[in-house]
């Protein structure tokens, strides 16, 4: 597999709307994605992730930027000639063609001989578990099998890059799960580089080594998933990936790598590795997830429950904690006290998972 | 903005010189063949003696016999157009509503219309109301019957046009939701108040849109007027009296721009604005099928009514090959093959142009509409908008204008191409082709776009992915234009009237003239016959369209692999 890494150099994509107005869809996008990486593109609809991938593809053409396979500038290669793969949010099986022919379409193109098609092909059906299928049409497989057929057609092709518009986007929950497992084990099997398009932040984060959040065109963090969910850069992503409350509440005081703030009257200690970059004064919002409030009857801070919800897994509450509502999310509630509406409970924040975003 | 333009739809041109090159073709011949004559009818209607003139528009609007065809046309229209639609709407309601059985045979008699030669319902008129007519005189004994006239022509345009507003509203009644019915029916209304209150008006657009459509048809005909008209003149045959009749080329461009006006301005508003006012939403969820009524006393006057009006369609279809046996209807009615033996011998030279004329026409036309369709749906490039326009705009041109205005443009250099095959093939090709690029589009936009985006992702070059995925997915529309283009060519009148000389003639001139000179039983002859090839053409592309379709390819596998299939469900 003759894999490589692909960068986006200040690409940008613009198009006038109905009323005539400029509209940038990808505004300077700058990324790089090493050779063999699973990178995800992630963000809420008309975000310009699809946009970018297919300007990666050729299917939309640049306004501005530049776009290299390894060393190679592809901005001017056709779409026929450039050397990645994709897979479609509709599979885009070719109906009336079976199984097989259409896994060896783009071979047949490069005119390869039957030796060589034979040692390209049956691996790769082998793999995708496509061999009694293959002489089926399109519409007698089912969802999850015509998936594995796009699949199986963009890797026969070895390219450099595999694209995943969407993949899954038409399956069922359960399936989804099931081909989400596939892809990344077909993926790390054959050590492609991949570079995903998704708004599903649990897709995003079992799938991808590298995560890219979009939003409006640019790109507002770059980072695996732990880090994007545990040090979100900014309140959009903290909201997007998980759920989570806000304190708008003010720098205290900045030390090295920590912070303080208070949020009316009480005052809260966090840890932040990017401390030095507050100010004392400044207006920010403290990010708090709903699994690290604790709920107890002794505790750091005040609260009443508003509303109680037992879930089965876990117990749902939502606090009033001085005019700020929060959601809080208790696991194995069968084990421990569980609090009624209107209760005054105890609150207490898990110190490391108190994180910090400047106000939007 | 400038840049924008350029980048987006010029520079792709000319990175696809193959793409530039079809383009710079179908703008020419759209040109050539459209825009051109209709500039030059502009210009001559306003023109005497080399100099600028209002003298033709004065003829024609200073009263007068001008004057009276455009009113009688219009009187016509408004006429016919309110009964069809009440008719068609009589009809979409029974066939969406109510459990008709025998449904398929009137789905056939609905489409009838849409490809039979223009006159055959008039001919039968004459033989059945006619001097000497079937019902006229041998049933009610009336001697001197005379169907010709404005009722005449009412009773044939309406039975000839109404299956044009059944199709549109039979269409617009199954995509209204029963869900909505139902809705109203829960809430306690009786199923007269249900269709007053959401039925009705829901279905207003589509009335409308009937409405407008068998105007511009009724507008537009010719060959019923020339056959049944009568006294009753009307605007089409009036602009060929001028043209033809006694060549004042002035007064009937005048009345062609008139004509053309009206039928223009009617197929706007049907276009733009009822069309945009639709209710019918299209919201991706499935609905159910509408419960139809299955009893009640309505039911039977509704499915009786509307048996009937097919039986007497048919009817009329029927009495034609009839006619074409009988020596001199109504006077001496015995059997006799001496029309067809006419029909096969003097006038065979009909028979063989309008076969070989329409041959020639059938491949380019049906080519030509699956690339434009291509071209609007898939493709970026300047001057698509008006590409689409103009080569959609020609279904409101009525036939008459079309034969006219090539008169006018080819008869002087720099094309003076009148009389010559090429210009009555053009003829047939701009007639056909909005049906044609208006199926080529609908099987398009059923296509997704990412099918073609696969094919050039994995290799293909732009000519590949045309005919190895595009073709093939769009075969049916494909076959349907070709067909749709043959029986159109075939049966084409109003236009290419103005075009025949002794070098081509035509069936449907033939018929005419037959028509003219009061030998019904050789008319029935050649109607007739292009009724059989009508009707086998039809049966053709039923044929092909099934034939074709990928879908049976499927099933076709379905069978061979029942076995596997069955070994892998259980592996899954």
């Amino acid at each position: 597999m003759n894999s490589k890494s692909v960068s986006l150099k200040n690409i940008t994509k613009e198009f006038t709307d109905d009323q005539g107005n400029k509209v940038k869809a990808v505004n300077d996008v700058n990324l790089t994605i090493e050779k063999g990486e699973f990178a995800t593109l992630l963000g809420p609809s008309g975000c310009g992730k699809t946009t970018t991938l297919r300007m990666i593809a050729g299917f939309e053409e640049l306004s501005y930027g530049d776009i290299y396979f390894g060393e190679q500038n592809v901005k001017d290669v056709a779409a026929n000639k450039r050397d990645c793969t994709m897979v479609f949010q509709s599979y885009a099986l070719f109906p009336h063609m079976s199984v097989y022919e259409n896994i060896i379409y783009g071979l047949k193109i490069k005119k390869l001989s039957d030796s060589e098609l034979d040692k390209r092909v049956e691996p790769v059906i082998e793999i995708m578990n496509l061999d009694v299928h293959r002489d089926k049409m399109p519409n007698q497989l089912s969802g999850g099998q015509q998936q594995r057929v796009a699949l199986a057609r963009a890797l026969v092709m070895e390219p450099s890059v595999l694209l995943f518009d969407e993949p899954l986007s038409n399956l069922d929950a359960k399936l989804r799960v099931t081909m989400r497992d596939e892809i990344r084990r077909v993926q790390q099997k054959v050590g492609i580089t991949a570079i995903y398009v998704t708004h599903d932040q649990s897709e995003a984060m079992s799938l991808s080594d590298k995560i890219v959040v979009m939003n409006e065109g640019r790109i507002e963090q770059i980072g695996s998933a732990m880090e994007i969910y545990q040090r979100p850069t900014s309140k959009f992503i903290s909201d997007f990936i998980g759920s989570a409350n806000f304190l708008p509440s003010k720098v205290s005081q900045v030390d090295s790598n920590q912070l303080k703030v208070i949020y009316s009257n009480n005052e809260l200690l966090v840890s932040q590795k990017n401390a030095k970059e507050f100010k004392v004064g400044q207006q920010v919002e403290v990010v708090i997830r709903p699994e690290s409030i604790h709920v107890s009857d002794e505790g750091d801070f005040e609260g009443k429950v508003v509303k109680s919800a037992f879930m089965g897994q876990t117990q749902e509450y939502e606090l009033e904690f001085n005019g700020t509502i929060l959601q809080a999310v208790v696991s194995n509630p069968s084990g421990g006290k569980i609090y009624a509406e209107g209760e005054k409970v105890a609150i207490s924040f898990a110190q490391s998972s108190l994180h910090v975003v400047p106000s939007a | 903005m400038l840049r924008d333009y350029y980048q987006n739809y010029i520079r792709p041109l000319f990175k696809q010189p193959l793409l530039l090159l079809m383009v710079s073709l179908i703008m020419l011949s759209l040109i050539t063949f459209i825009a051109y004559p209709l500039f030059k009818i502009f210009i001559v209607s306003f023109t005497s003696e080399g100099s600028f003139s209002l003298a033709g528009y004065q003829r024609v609007l200073s009263g007068g016999e001008l004057f009276t065809s455009l009113v009688n046309s219009l009187v016509l229209a408004i006429i016919v157009a309110t009964l069809s639609t009440v008719i068609a709407y009589f009809f979409a309601y029974t066939f969406a509503y109510i459990a008709v059985p025998f449904k398929k045979i009137f789905n056939g008699i609905a489409i009838l219309p849409l490809i039979s030669p223009p006159f055959v319902i008039a001919l039968s008129a004459i033989l059945l109301f006619g001097r000497g007519g079937f019902i006229s005189e041998m049933i009610f004994g009336i001697e001197n019957a005379n169907i010709y006239g404005l009722h005449g022509l009412v009773l044939v345009q309406t039975l000839s046009f109404f299956p044009v507003g059944f199709l549109v509203l039979s269409g617009l009644l199954r995509s209204i939701s029963p869900a909505l019915e139902e809705a109203s029916d829960n809430l306690g209304a009786s199923r007269w108040e249900t269709f007053k209150k959401v039925t009705l008006p829901l279905s207003i657009p589509g009335i409308a849109n009937a409405y407008l459509l068998v105007f511009i048809q009724s507008m537009a005909d010719f060959g019923n007027p020339m056959t049944i008209g009568g006294n009753y003149n009307t605007v089409a045959r009036e602009i060929y009296l001028q043209a033809v009749g006694s060549y004042n080329m002035q007064a009937g461009a005048a009345l062609a721009m008139l004509l053309l006006t009206i039928t223009l301005v009617v197929f706007s508003i049907q276009k733009f604005w009822v069309g945009k006012k639709s209710y019918v939403t299209v919201t991706g969820k499935p609905t159910s099928d509408r419960k139809m009524i299955g009893k009640g006393k309505l039911r039977g006057f509704m499915i009786g009514t509307c048996y009937s009006l097919s039986a007497t369609v048919m009817l009329f279809y029927l009495l034609v090959p009839v006619g074409s046996f009988i020596r001199l209807w109504g006077i001496d009615n015995s059997f006799t093959l001496d029309h067809y033996k006419f029909v096969f011998s003097i006038g065979q030279k009909a028979i063989v142009d309008t076969l070989q004329l329409s041959l020639i026409a059938t491949p380019i036309g049906g080519l030509i509409a699956m690339i434009i369709a291509f071209l609007i749906v898939r493709k970026k490039f300047a001057g698509k908008k008006a590409m689409e326009s103009v080569s959609m705009l020609s279904i409101a041109i009525p036939g008459t204008v079309i034969g006219i205005s090539y008169i006018l443009a080819f008869n002087a250099p720099p094309l003076a191409i009148t009389g010559t095959a090429l210009i009555i093939i053009a003829a047939f090709i701009i007639r056909s082709m909005p049906i044609g690029i208006r199926s080529g589009i609908t099987a398009l936009q059923q296509i997704d776009p990412s099918i073609e985006e696969a094919s050039t992702n994995l290799g293909a070059s732009g000519r590949k992915t045309f005919f190895a995925i595009v073709l093939p997915l769009i075969k049916p529309a494909f076959f349907s234009a070709l067909i749709y283009t043959f029986v159109k060519s075939m049966t084409a009148m109003s236009a290419v009237i103005f075009l025949i000389s002794a070098r081509y003639n035509l069936i449907t001139a033939s018929i005419l003239s037959q028509v003219e000179s009061g030998r019904i039983g050789v008319a029935s002859a050649y109607s007739t016959l292009l009724i059989i090839i009508m009707v086998i053409s039809l049966l053709l592309l039923n044929f092909s369209v099934k034939f074709f379709s990928y879908e049976r390819k499927a099933k076709k596998r379905m069978k061979k692999n029942k076995i596997t299939t069955d070994s892998a469900s259980i592996s899954n």
